[in-house]
């Protein structure tokens, strides 16, 4: 038996996002790359070319991937169909579950880069990875308020009495984590500065992981019954 | 005065209109969720929810909810 409409949507949803995954690797790779050749006398002439070599193709299999698996009629047609609302709560749960991990991730390999630039060793692709981590620290916590990357229409089938209530209860628990990290921060940082510089974009990653995580469970426990 | 403790009997009336929670959602503009949550008394509805869930379903707000003693 072959798959329903939803099944159908869904698989490609996500094959289309796999295919922006990997794009988005890609262009990682040459933009690191690039900056890797024009910071100083070519510091890392090897890796950049080889980084720039790799992304450009690996940016356009994700790009042609991604295309292939556009947004079509499909998509059209379940999206005036009815049960659009839990459609659009599923593809939020699959962003929140997936966006802890690598804030986490990317919270600790800061570590190493700020310790670099403080030390005077840093280059722009330390500068670049910090970005990214404060960047990307942000993410979670604008899905849980409501406002990364959503258009107006999905907004609107987001916000609802419940989503309110969890996005009140994750933000507690991400303050709770803001607070004590921050306070761990001080009182590393009055016995050792650098250290506590370093370990601020960790707090940070870990109080929008904490958020995202908690509003997250929150969502997932909302859809069990009994 | 003690701690206002809220009676739901949404489920039961929602099966005997022949609803699924999902369907009832619909009607109201909320998500499956969060018709779930009521049931289950996880999540108390605010006053305008509980008489749209009331409307939808065709009944009072009080044969949905009321205070227990």
């Amino acid at each position: 038996m072959g798959d329903t409409l939803e099944q159908r949507e869904e698989k490609r949803e996500t094959r289309n996002g796999l295919g922006r995954f990997v794009m988005g690797l890609g262009v990682s790779l040459m933009a690191a790359g690039g900056l890797m050749r024009f910071d100083g006398p070519a510091s890392h002439p090897t890796a950049a070319v080889w980084m720039i070599g790799v992304g450009a193709p690996v940016a356009l299999v994700g790009a042609l991937w991604a295309w292939r698996n556009r947004a079509g009629q499909d998509a059209r047609t379940l999206g005036a169909s009815t049960g659009v609302v839990e459609r659009a709560h599923r593809n939020r749960s699959i962003m929140l579950t997936l966006s802890p991990v690598f804030m986490l991730l990317f919270g600790l390999i800061s570590i190493d880069a700020t310790g670099k630039l403080l030390a005077g060793e840093g280059d722009n692709m330390d500068r670049l990875m910090i970005g990214a981590v404060i960047a990307y620290a942000w993410l979670g916590p604008l899905i849980v308020l409501g406002r990364g990357g959503l258009t107006a229409s999905q907004r609107r089938l987001l916000e609802d009495e419940l989503t309110r209530h969890h996005r009140a209860l994750a933000v507690a628990t991400g303050l709770v984590v803001l607070m004590a990290g921050v306070s761990a921060v001080i009182v590393v940082g009055l016995w050792r500065p650098d250290w506590g510089v370093r370990l601020a974009p960790l707090v940070m990653c870990a109080a929008g992981a904490a958020t995202t995580l908690r509003f997250g469970w929150l969502d997932r426990k909302a859809g069990q019954d009994g | 005065m003690g701690e206002l403790r809220l009676g739901i009997r949404l489920k039961d009336v929602r099966t005997a209109a022949g609803l699924t929670q999902a369907e009832l959602a619909e009607r109201v503009g909320v998500s499956r969720k969060t018709v779930n949550t009521v049931e289950n008394g996880v999540f108390v509805p605010s006053t305008p929810l509980a008489l749209g869930l009331a409307r939808a379903l065709g009944v009072k707000v009080e044969d949905l909810f009321w205070l227990e003693d």
